[in-house]
Formats: C-alpha cells, structure tokens, sequence
C-alpha cells in the first residue's frame, strides 16, 4: 500500500508519493529567471535554498492560469534536489492498493504519458501518478 | 617507478575508503545519483591509474565496475541491495589486488574471474528490466553491516551543517539592518560577539568542505606526463596557487575537466621536442594552472607554450563538421574563429584520434561538466607558435561574497562588488545627452571617456508591467563596471547598499544559462540571481569594434558584421528608458 498526495492541476487530477512532498507552501515571491524554458517560472527561497519553480501547467502544455490566481507551490524532493511545482489545489492523501494499478491508453490521458509512470484505479476515476525525475528532465529548454 | 607505484598505492588506499564511505552512503539513499557519480568518479581514477602502471588485471575489474556504475547511472532508478553487495564484493577483489602490489609490487597472477561474471550478469540484468530496487535489502546490509557507523553521515551532516550556518547568516544580516528603538552600548556588543562567532561557524564548516586545489597535482602530472611520453614530447607541468581551497565536489569537476584540457593541450599544443629545438624554443614544454578567487568565481587558467591554434585548421573542421559552410567560416576572422572550438559540434574530432581511460578526449566533455556546475569555459588567448590560455570558472558555492544590489525595472540582481567602479546617479535627459552611437553601439561619454553601455533590459527581456506610472525625466543611475581591463556601463533604475551574499547553487536547468554565475538570498529574505559580469562582458562587448571605439581608434567603415556583435540588438534609447 502506498500513500498518494493528490493535485488539481488545469481540471486533472494527478498524484505524488507523499514521502517525495516536503511541504505546501503559498504566496512566496518568485523571481522571474531570463532566458530560462518556457516551464521554468522562476526561483524561490525555501529553508535558505534557491529552488526552482517549475509551472506545471506550462509543462503539460494546459490553459494558462487565470489572472489573478494564486497557484501552491508543492516543494517536491527528487534525485537532482528539491523543486516547486505550481499547482492549483491540494486534495486528499489517498491509500493505493497495488492490485489497483491499471494500464490505460495514450488516449486517455489529458497530459503527456512521458511524464506519468503510472495510473491506479479509484472508486471512480483514474489517478495518474507523476513521475517527478521526469518533469524535472532538462531536455535543452534553454531558449537563448 | 618505485616513486609511482608509492604515489599509486597510497593514492588507491584512499580512493578505496572513500569508495566504501560512499557505498555505505548509497545505502542509505539507494537513489542518489550524485552519490553514484562520485563512485563512478572513484573507479575512473583506478582506471587510469591502473592503464598508466599497466595492472591489466585490476584496470578489468575497473573498468567492469566503471560500465556497472554508468550501467546505473542510465537507468534512474533505485539501486537495489543486491547490486550494492555485488558492488562490495568488487571493491574487495580490488582491495586484494592493491594489497597484493603494495608487498610484492607486482599484481597476482591470478584472480577469481567470477566476480566478473556476477558483475555481468547484474548489468545485463539491469540493462533487461530497467530496474526497480527494493529499499529494504539495502537497509537489511547496512544493518549488519560491517562498516563503521558514524563515518557516513559526515558528508550529510556537514551540509545539513553548512545550510544551518547559511541561514544563520541571513538572520545576522537581518539583525545588522535592525535599529531598535533605544541604542545600548551593550546591546551592540552582543550583537558584535553573536556576529562574530556565527563567522567562527562558517569558516570551520566551510573548510570542512573545502580541500586546496593542490590535491589534485599529482594526478594530472601522471596523465600528463604519460601522454607526453606515448607521443615523444616532454611536459613540465606547474600549478599556481595550490593552496586556495574549492569545494570538494567542485573540485571534482575540475578535476575531470582539467584532465581533458591538460590532455588536449599536450596531444594538439606542445610540439615534439625536436621541433621545438627547431623553433628555438627550450625543448620541454612547459604547461601552467594558475588558480586564483575573485568575487564570487573561482578561476583556472591553463596555459601552454605550443604552437597555439591554427585558424584555418579550426575553419576545415567546422566545414567538416558541418557546424558551418566554407563561405561562411571562410568570413570570420582569424582571432574570432579560434573561440569556436567551445562551439557545439566542433569537439570531438581530434585528428590524432588522441584517446584516454578508453573515453574520447575533447573539450566538449570539459565544456560539459563545466556548465552543469554553473560555470564557464572559454578561450583567453591563443598566439600563433606561442601558446594557448583556457581560461575556466566556477562559481565558490557558499562563499560569502559582498554585493551590490542593482534594479532594472522591477526586478532586482546581485552584482559582486569586485566589478564595481562607481555608480553615477544622474537625470535621464542628461544621459541622453551623454550618449553617442558609434557603429550600432552605444557609448556613454564621461570626463572624455567612452564606456560600452549594455542594456540589460533587453538583454534581461524585461517587460514592464506596468509603464504608464513612471515619473517624468526619471533619476536613473549608471553602474560602471570593470572586467578584464575594460569599463563599461549599465543603466539601472535603482542602485541598493552592499551587503554580504551566500553565493547559492542553482538547479542544472539554470546554471547553464550565460547571464548568472548563481544566486544568492539577500537580507530580506528574497532570492536574487548573480549576474555574471565577466560572461556578459564577453558575450556583449568582447568584439575588436568595441575595444576600438574605447581606445578612440579609427573604424573602417566595412567592418564584417560578426556573430557576438549581431548579438547586441539595435539599442532603443526610448525602448531602454522607458
């Protein structure tokens, strides 16, 4: 059995470990860093690091955020450090069975499959698990 | 040889502990890639070692443990307890070997061949599944585990340490700019001895981390002089500033990064020592490091006395390499086109096919792990039959550098104080004034002098938020700012005190960006990236125009447009003030 933390990001609802979530955090100030990709929104100071703030929604190429959101900032600890990940909402912890683990086509998925390692079946919907190492890939997105 | 084999085996002693700290480390985070690299760099170093001093059988038990590792490196996933046992079991065999040298001074004349075999099969099987480790046998080792406990955790605990101390500096800055409302003579004073020992704090944990550059002499010599050797050249090697201190990871780096220049150097630079009787020139050749610190950089600077580059040997291979077509390298000049062999897609084409620890030579490995730390590689200098200057930085992660605020727009940037030369507060209008486009390039003209402006608006892609709310004939400061010998001014909005920055890594997906050389947190608890003054300096005023217009020089009118001036966009003044 794992312990799932659920998002809302744009409408879909993903899940990370909740050992990998370090903390939720609101209304920090990002400072924006030029030239950096286009899902790199900015850095922000945590516990006296700088930690880079990664604009999900941007990533899965989804709707903007509305003016005048105020999107969370997920503090999530991956093998190259500690990110942020902007999020519009955090929803329940869920307790995952293994047997519940499904395998669902492309179609299916509202975001790119690269970056779900895989999906559980819940009472009644699906949930995608995010694969943090990958959204946090540098795959040459500097745009200089 | 009696003098190398002593050097090897004392240094394989301590490759060989610290090879069992990090294992003992990976236990416990079985994903840690950056533990994995240090062990990988580990068994590099036996690799080479072992190919110089000709140890066939412990360069094969090397070099399996070398693929193993990259093996697990590729496959981002979670080391498994079994593959570390293998790993341990490896580390023994080789721990034999090095005692078996160490009495005889000779390798055994046999080994057990089937920890080969199970390293292998663990490869292949990790190759088959990608992977998926379970945690709980690597903790189950550990527990019973014969390693000394305690040991470890040092690595951690210094940065869990080092990060403490970090904000504790943070608090000391805040509690400087705080005035209370009565001033005591007392209270002063306790604020001067907390200051003064979180200081203590600092500089202890910090030298904790740090080793002198110094450790690394004598393992480039070897390489160096092995190579020198195979091609019937002779090398003398010196380091200059072996005592300054780099973090121990940095070093690393540098270390890997030095090995492919040095290599470079002594395979494409120095000649034979015949032809160097011939060119009049002593007949060893001679290669120096200096290191040295300045602000918030740490510099390397690699000079040989070769016959320096040849340019039209760098444009045939651009053309080869199809990074160019001949028309097109046939325009650039001479002292631009020799920048290009940190060009992407110009290394690793070496015509000598010069090869080392079985991996290719080339700067773009060195170029490579240069960036993934945040710093930078470029060439200084390269005169024709006197030699060539590799000039490398890296940002002094957790050095407290002082720094001086600087706006542009909203948005605020930390600049070391080191490049500072004065800041000239004055009105926008009379700026305009003091402004004259040479050539497509703003100068700022001050007591008869012209320093290059560099808009860093544009250059920073700033778009003003809000615009409509500025002042009339706004206050604006000109930052001058000096690198490398020449002086050059910003135009920024606003100009803040100079305080004390912990110079801060950034994640692999920024350092790589040429503008910041890292970022730092300021006293009011805000990040803020560096700019890195040095590389703007290059990117944007490096050009032979540009030292022409200093220096009041004549200009041909016909000047070739080339890549770095295209890189200024054409200046608005409008655009910039507004």
């Amino acid at each position: 059995m794992r312990k799932i933390c659920t998002f809302m990001i744009g409408g879909i609802r993903f899940g990370i470990d909740v050992l990998k979530v370090m903390s939720i955090l609101q209304n920090i100030e990002i400072v924006r860093v030029p030239l950096a990709g286009k899902a790199v929104k900015g850095i922000v100071q945590y516990r006296g690091h700088i930690i880079t703030v990664i604009d999900l929604r941007k990533k899965f190429d989804l709707p903007d955020w509305e003016v005048g959101s105020n999107p969370l900032h997920a503090i999530i600890k991956t093998k190259k450090g500690a990110f942020s990940f902007l999020v519009d909402e955090v929803g329940d912890i869920q307790e995952i069975q293994q047997n519940t683990k499904v395998e669902i086509g492309k179609n299916v998925q509202e975001i790119d499959s690269f970056y779900v390692s895989h999906s559980y079946k819940l009472d009644d919907s699906i949930l995608l698990i995010l694969d943090a190492e990958k959204v946090v890939e540098v795959k040459s997105e500097l745009s200089v | 040889m009696e003098e190398e084999l002593r050097i090897f085996l004392s240094e394989s002693y301590e490759t060989l502990n610290s090879l069992d700290r990090e294992l003992i480390q990976l236990g416990k985070n079985p994903e840690s890639e950056e533990i994995l690299r240090t062990i990988h760099a580990n068994f590099q170093t036996f690799l080479e070692s072992s190919k110089f001093l000709h140890f066939t059988k412990l360069e094969s038990l090397t070099h399996i443990g070398e693929r193993l590792i990259t093996q697990l490196i590729q496959s981002d996933s979670e080391v498994s307890g079994e593959m570390i046992t293998t790993i341990l079991k490896l580390n023994m065999a080789i721990r034999e070997i090095i005692f078996h040298i160490d009495e005889t001074g000779k390798e055994p004349p046999s080994i057990n061949n089937s920890i080969i075999q199970d390293v292998e099969e663990v490869i292949k099987k990790s190759e088959a599944e990608g992977m998926i480790g379970d945690i709980n046998d690597v903790t189950d080792i550990f527990m019973a585990g014969t390693p000394t406990p305690g040991v470890s955790s040092e690595s951690d605990l210094t940065d869990r340490l080092m990060n403490t101390v970090v904000e504790m500096i943070h608090v000391r800055e805040k509690l400087f700019n705080f005035r209370p409302a009565v001033k005591s003579y007392e209270y002063s004073q306790v604020i001067a001895r907390m200051s003064a020992l979180v200081s203590d704090v600092y500089t202890q944990v910090r030298n904790s981390k740090t080793q002198p550059v110094g450790t690394l002499v004598l393992n480039l010599d070897k390489i160096i002089k092995d190579t020198a050797k195979q091609l019937g050249k002779s090398v003398i090697l010196r380091i200059i500033g072996k005592e300054r201190e780099v973090d121990s990871k940095l070093l690393e780096g540098l270390r890997i990064a030095l090995v492919q220049i040095l290599h470079n150097s002594v395979t494409h630079g120095i000649e034979r020592t015949d032809q160097r009787i011939a060119h009049d020139k002593s007949p060893d050749g001679s290669i120096t490091i200096e290191c040295y610190q300045s602000g918030e950089l740490f510099h390397a600077v690699v000079s040989d006395d070769g016959e320096g580059l040849d340019p039209d040997k760098i444009r045939k291979k651009l053309v080869e390499k199809s990074v160019l077509f001949t028309e097109e390298a046939a325009k650039i000049p001479d002292d631009e086109v020799i920048h290009y062999i940190f060009k992407d897609g110009y290394a690793g084409l070496n015509d000598s096919g010069g090869f080392i620890g079985g991996r290719p030579s080339g700067m773009d490995i060195a170029k490579a792990k240069i960036e993934t730390m945040g710093g930078r590689i470029f060439l200084k200098n390269s005169m024709k039959g006197k030699g060539v200057d590799i000039h490398l930085t890296l940002p002094q992660v957790n050095a407290i550098v002082p720094v001086i605020c600087v706006n542009f727009g909203k948005e605020r940037y930390a600049i070391p104080k080191i490049y500072l030369v004065e800041i000239v507060p004055m009105d926008s209008e009379s700026l305009i004034k003091g402004i004259e486009v040479i050539q497509g390039h703003s100068v700022f003209i001050r007591r008869g002098k012209r320093y290059p402006l560099i808009y860093m608006k544009q250059i920073l892609r700033y778009e003003d938020p809000d615009m409509k709310e500025l002042p009339e004939n706004p206050l604006i400061h000109i930052v001058v700012l000096e690198n490398d010998g020449m002086q050059f001014a910003m135009v920024a909005d606003g100009v803040s005190d100079m305080e004390e920055a912990v110079v801060r890594s950034m994640s692999s997906q920024l350092s790589g960006i040429f503008l910041f050389s890292g970022a730092t947190i300021l006293s009011d608890e805000k990040p803020s990236l560096i700019l890195d003054i040095g590389e703007i300096q290059r990117h944007y005023l490096n050009s032979k125009l540009v030292k022409k217009i200093v220096n009041f020089e004549e200009i041909e009118v016909d000047v070739v447009p080339t890549e770095i001036q295209n890189n200024i966009e054409p200046p608005f003044l409008e655009e910039f003030l507004k």
